[in-house]
């Protein structure tokens, strides 16, 4: 059903002069979106571009458009408190890796150096 | 003069436990991996995955309104044990964060059958459990792989 078409299709279909901005600046976004270098934004784009035309081919009721768009940006949210998780431990990681190095293989040397 | 010698030779390592000490306390650091709230995130991926399938609209599925809240009762009690849990390590907000982000997209999936329920059109159609489950499985691996970032204790 309509499987070939996309969201630009339908959204050429909708008339009304007072969305005409909505529609160029979704159309900008999801442009945008799919140029990113983050594969986490190009699936959203294509996520938001499959499920509108789902919606619009009454593949998908209104409910379950509005359940994956919320379970999308539950997982976008989860996505940017792992980077955070992720940045956290890596400068953990570095830190103490920096003070091992010093006070297990490179104090020693130091000392050496100390006029006596 | 020793005493200043000895002090001088330490103050690389002193600085640097004072820069250590002060990121810890200051929240810059996460709690360390753990494996029990590891085999939380997995066994919640199961069982919330498990769910979503046997509530997606299938030939012969009748709803059974008990069947269906027992299930309900057990997934709260998964995510409650593992919030509790994350709380009790001493509050690693991240760790929290991500149970609580998991918890609200059940507690969603089942506002969403029950009130579809009510209005006569239980499940979870197959349209939209084919769009939902990658994107909450995404949820999921995101978590799993916060939990697995974290530093193992050997480190």
């Amino acid at each position: 059903m309509n499987t070939n078409r996309g969201i630009a299709d339908f959204l050429e279909q909708i008339k009304d002069p007072a969305l005409e901005l909505v529609k160029n600046e979704f159309l900008a976004f999801l442009g945008e979106a799919k140029k990113d270098a983050y594969a986490i934004v190009k699936e959203n784009a294509q996520n938001v571009e499959d499920w509108g035309v789902a919606l619009a081919t009454g593949e998908l009721t209104e409910r379950g458009f509005k359940l994956l768009v919320d379970e999308q940006k539950g997982s976008l949210a989860q996505f940017l408190n792992t980077v955070q998780i992720e940045q956290k431990a890596r400068l953990e990681r570095i830190t103490i890796g920096l003070l091992n190095i010093l006070t297990e293989k490179l104090l020693g040397a130091l000392l050496a150096l100390v006029p006596k | 003069m020793r005493a200043a010698r000895v002090a001088n030779r330490l103050s690389p390592v002193l600085a640097g436990a004072v820069v250590l000490l002060a990121l810890a306390c200051g929240g810059v650091f996460v709690d360390h991996f753990n494996a029990t709230s590891y085999q939380h995130f997995t066994d919640l991926k199961a069982f919330h995955l498990m769910f979503i399938e046997d509530f997606t609209a299938g030939q012969g599925k009748t709803w059974d309104e008990a069947a269906y809240a027992a299930r309900r009762d057990e997934g709260e009690l998964l995510f409650r044990q593992a919030i509790e849990y994350a709380r009790g390590r001493g509050g690693d907000t991240l760790r929290v964060h991500a149970f609580n982000i998991l918890y609200g997209r059940f507690t969603a999936h089942c506002e969403y059958l029950e009130k579809g329920a009510k209005q006569g059109e239980p499940f979870f159609s197959e349209v939209l459990a084919r769009k939902l489950v990658p994107v909450l499985t995404q949820d999921y691996d995101y978590a799993i792989r916060g939990e697995f970032a974290r530093m193992k204790d050997k480190e």
